[in-house]
């Protein structure tokens, strides 16, 4: 049997009165079950045409027949006031166009801002992340207890700084799992693509076997990998990414199949997936099967973190459940090297987080924090609007008394202000829409490119949810206002007030003066906020890096895979691309590093001072640099003590090396380290020649570490320890990109097949990591400068509608012999009480909120005294503008004027 | 509400609603009524306009309705059953007296000029 469609008789039976629903409905039915017969489709089509009538033109036309002629009447009567009420706001509104564009700037920049920040929030922070079932995703690592980082002698070879499993642990979890479904490991880098046309540089990815289990995404085109691709037997394969394969191979068609080299080896491509990995790696254009092989325990102490790993849950188990299981591993692994993990070592700490944290986590702090600035500056914009209403309204009392009078009822008269608020809302609302619309367009060229999930902010249903959300708050929680404001006493008694001719407040007064202690102490708050960060930001520019960034080009090589071991190959690469770069005459000083500044990737780990015993708990480890002669004096590094690596520091002399000084004063406090020897492998020592200034390697929020930095020429296996970090420095005499094009044709001189890349000057690389500091600070100062003039505007709104009621006082005070000094302390009084007021509330408010600063803040605390007197200067220095045309105005009252009464 | 006396007359659509009931005497519910009409004039009668005729003539007092049974395939619903009253009797009578006589004499003037 064919029944007809479930929603259209669901519809009929909700509209249709109940007294004839049955037989309406009956009738249709029957014939529908007729129809049916011939065709089931064509019959439901019918069905809900036939529905669809019923309920809209039965529905309506009804009412013709039955409907009373007293009810049509009121009926009409309703109808009619209403346009009434609407004509008669849009009228009021047409007469002052000032206060309309006024409050509709209000609204629409209040609005247009709010959503821009609430759709950055959401797209990064709340949306889940564009996978299937996100919420089982997690990130695993381990990290040594108390200090939650790396052991020393970990190596975390990835680009950044994420926490990590040691590949050891990972094998034996992979194997031995019964909470998780499935394990992606991914690791990237720069591979190099080869096709028929010119080669390319691109990021690539190396994934397990079941990654597209974890992260179920649909291929575009072709198949994603599969576990039976990760067999080291089958064919090289490669799948790649949508941007990829649009915006570097053309999108062309016959992309499946087509062979590429990536990194020298032949593969072919197989799928092409859309980039909803973005959030996982930016970037990425390639990914191919990892083939890796996990080390057993035991067999060797390994340190080594080579993969990000996520997993999948399985369902039902729990987050706490994974972490049991990842310690319960990490026993395990620890037990079976019992020559490391002693007792005296501590055994690992799994780390389980929702990878959801883990990818926006370091930006949370920073992005509540702009959630709060936003939701201040909306609600400033709804005070101002609160109070250009009540300032308005204030100028009408007149006339609502009278209507008052004349028997009219206050919802008769808060009507039409209503209906003035709903135009205002729906208008600003529009406005604002727009304006987030275009900002959240603008957003990826004025963002810190690094902003992670950045492509995956949008102007969305959410966005617009909120903006009709916000402009309907705004508009009847701000519109209920006048209510409060019509005199409940009579007429009479209210004519005699506005007459009254000592001025004394009238209505409304107190609430437009608790209004301004509201801005003031909202421009207050975001004041504290913008000043904190921007201090923070000027710290971070003014940190000694402990190098000169500027004039200095550094880049990049990348070097195959292994090709260390083969003895001598790198140092004389090394050695070749020097000497060639020398002879151009705009280089003035070229060297090589192990680790350049700002490149993650480097060796730490622990020395032994020679002549002094080892203390388990205060071990020497470090920073370990392996570095060319030149380049020292390339980046520009300060010397403090003793000497540089000098010519005759050759292979065959005594090894040397130099300290920073936070290694200087670490372990050789109030001595000089020089002439000590330092146990650099285990057969070898090297002397300490020279002190040099501190580098900050990683991010300049970090302290630099305790660094030795030894000479490769004398220890050419350090350029082994080659990390992500690894390259040239070259300081230029004059424009550093000028040299771009040469030092790419004399490194393909010395090894045609090694690819140059990421090859940036060094202020630029330095530059870009104050990015996401100065947008945080930019935008909170905007805001702050937002809720700055609403105050000045309410403020001078109370003082020059006092003074103006207070023409007469002022003009018997000047008559009666009071000086300007007198007039200007009745004037600014008021202010200074306000914005006393204002200001105590909105410090008190951000001491209170600063602790959301904390996380963001660098060399400066939330409660920084300069920040917060900064704001109650700045805050005085608005009272004063403020008061600066009303207190004019009351100078220049007339006695004579000012006392006759009109 | 108490029928008013039908002095207006007959809408077009009315009139062929209460030549339907006529026409179908004790089976005249919805269905029907719409097929009736439907088959004897060709015209695509809208549902909703029909159902309003039938109130109206009720309405009116021309026609008078109860509940019947209901079928399955009517998903259990009643039918609602309506049969023209004494009132609605005269009320076509005299529609029809009007149209002859208005008719009468010039139906050969329109024969094969559709």
């Amino acid at each position: 049997v064919i029944r007809p469609p479930r929603l259209a008789h669901r519809l009929l039976g909700a509209r249709l009165a109940p007294d004839e629903r049955d037989e309406l409905i009956g009738d249709l039915d029957e014939q529908f079950a007729r129809r049916a017969a011939a065709g089931a489709r064509a019959a439901r089509r019918w069905y809900w045409g036939q529905a669809l009538a019923l309920t809209w033109g039965f529905a309506v036309r009804r009412r013709d027949v039955v409907s009373t002629a007293h009810e049509r009447t009121r009926g009409r009567l309703a109808l009619e006031n209403a346009a009434l009420d609407w004509r008669q706001a849009a009228r009021s509104l047409r007469r002052s166009p000032g206060f309309a564009l006024v409050a509709l700037l209000t609204i629409a920049l209040g609005i247009g801002l709010s959503t821009s920040v609430f759709s950055v929030v959401n797209g990064i922070l709340l949306q889940p992340l564009p996978v299937e079932n996100a919420g089982r995703l997690v990130r695993l690592g381990e990290v040594e207890p108390q200090r939650g980082a790396l052991f020393e002698g970990m190596i975390n070879a990835g680009p950044a700084p994420r926490v990590r499993l040691r590949d050891v642990s990972a094998g034996v979890w992979q194997s031995t799992s019964e909470t998780i479904a499935a394990f992606a490991p991914i690791r990237t880098g720069e591979v190099t693509v080869t096709t028929s046309a010119e080669p390319l540089r691109a990021v690539g990815a190396e994934v397990g076997p079941r990654f597209f289990d974890v992260f179920p995404i649909a291929p575009l085109l072709g198949r994603p990998l599969v576990p039976a691709d990760d067999d080291p037997a089958a064919s090289p394969v490669v799948v790649l990414t949508e941007s990829f394969w649009s915006d570097r191979l053309g999108g062309r068609a016959d992309v499946l199949d087509l062979q590429l080299g990536v990194d020298g080896v032949p593969m072919r491509v197989v799928g092409v997936i859309p980039d909803t990995l973005a959030f996982l790696e930016a970037d990425v254009a390639l990914l191919r099967p990892a083939r890796f092989r996990y080390p057993s325990p035991g067999v060797t102490r390994n340190f080594i973190m080579s993969m990000d790993i996520t997993a999948r849950m399985k369902p039902g188990v729990t987050i706490d459940e994974v972490r049991a299981e990842g310690q319960r591993v990490l026993t395990t692994v620890a037990s079976a090297d019992p020559a490391f993990f002693d007792g005296t070592v501590p055994v690992p700490q799994a780390i389980v987080q929702p990878l959801q944290d883990d990818v926006v986590g370091p930006v949370r702090p920073a992005l509540t924090l702009l959630f709060a600035g936003m939701v201040c500056v909306l609600i400033a914009s709804g005070v101002n609007l609160a109070s250009l209403l009540l300032a308005r309204n204030t100028a009408r009392q007149q006339d609502v008394a009278v209507r008052l009078a004349l028997g009219a009822s206050r919802w008769r008269i808060v009507r039409p202000l209503l209906f003035e608020q709903l135009i205002l809302g729906g208008a600003g609302g529009l406005a604002g829409g727009l304006t987030a619309w275009w900002v959240v367009r603008l957003l990826p060229r004025f963002a810190p490119a690094d902003l992670p999930r950045l492509a995956e902010v949008r102007f969305d249903a959410a966005s617009l949810a909120f903006i009709a959300a916000t402009a309907l708050v705004t508009a009847v929680v701000v519109g209920i206002l006048p209510a409060w404001q019509i005199p409940s006493r009579n007429v009479r008694e209210f004519t005699a007030s506005q007459a009254d001719p000592a001025g004394r407040r009238g209505s409304g007064s107190a609430a437009r003066s608790a209004l301004v202690v509201c801005q003031v102490a909202l421009a207050a708050v975001l004041l504290v906020g913008a000043l904190l960060i921007g201090r923070s930001l000027w710290n971070l520019v003014r940190v000694d890096p402990g190098y000169r960034p500027d004039g200095v080009l550094t880049f990049q090589v990348a070097t195959p895979d292994l090709v260390w071991r083969q003895t001598g190959r790198l140092d004389r690469f090394v050695a070749e691309v020097e000497a060639r770069l020398r002879r151009h005459p705009g280089v003035v000083e070229v060297g090589h590093a192990t680790a350049m500044p700002l490149h993650y990737g480097g060796n730490a780990g622990t020395l032994a001072i020679e002549g002094r015993p080892v203390d388990p708990d205060n071990r020497p480890r470090g920073q370990r640099l392996g570095v060319t002669r030149g380049y020292l004096p390339a980046i520009g590094m300060r010397l403090a003590d003793g000497r540089w690596f000098g010519d005759a520091d050759s292979p065959t002399s005594e090894r040397v090396c130099l300290v920073n000084d936070v290694f200087a004063e670490r372990f050789f406090p109030g001595e000089s380290p020089i002439g000590h020897r330092l146990k650099v492998t285990a057969r070898d020592f090297a002397r300490i020649v020279g002190v040099v200034g501190s580098v900050r390697i990683g991010p300049l929020t970090r302290d630099a570490p305790p660094s030795v930095i030894q000479l490769a020429t004398q220890q050419p296996e350090i350029l082994g320890y080659v990390g992500t970090g690894a390259g040239f420095a070259v300081r230029a005499s004059g424009e550093p990109e000028a040299l771009i094009s040469f030092v790419r044709e004399q490194v393909r001189a010395v090894e045609p097949d090694w690819p140059v890349h990421n090859v940036e000057r060094l202020d630029h690389r330095l530059g870009r990591t104050f990015a996401q500091p100065r947008f945080y600070a930019l935008t909170l100062g905007l805001f702050a400068a937002l809720a700055v003039s609403t105050a000045v505007l309410g403020l001078y709104g109370v003082l020059a509608y006092a003074v103006e009621r207070r023409r007469v006082e002022f003009g018997i005070r000047r008559a009666l012999g009071a000086g300007e000094r007198r007039i200007v302390w009745l004037v600014t009084r008021r202010a200074a009480v306000l914005a006393a007021a204002g200001l105590g509330v909105g410090l008190g408010a951000a001491a209170a909120g600063a602790r959301l600063l904390g996380a963001v803040l660098f060399g400066l605390q939330p409660l920084d005294p300069a920040s917060y007197a900064g704001a109650t200067a700045l805050v005085a220095l608005v009272v004063a503008a403020a008061s600066w045309a009303p207190t004019r105005r009351a100078l220049r009252i007339d006695p004579a004027r000012a006392l006759r009464v009109d | 509400m108490a029928p008013k006396p039908a002095r207006e007359s007959l809408g077009d659509l009315e009139h062929l609603v209460l030549l339907a009931v006529l026409r179908l005497g004790d089976g005249s519910y919805g269905v029907p009524i719409l097929e009736e009409i439907a088959a004897r004039t060709g015209r695509r009668v809208s549902r909703p306009a029909v159902y309003i005729a039938l109130r109206r003539l009720q309405a009116k007092g021309l026609l008078a309705s109860r509940l019947g049974e209901a079928t399955p395939e009517r998903g259990g619903r009643a039918k609602r059953y309506f049969t023209l009253t004494r009132l609605g009797h005269r009320q076509l009578h005299a529609s029809r007296e009007a149209l002859l006589s208005m008719w009468a004499n010039v139906a050969h003037r329109i024969q094969g000029r559709p």
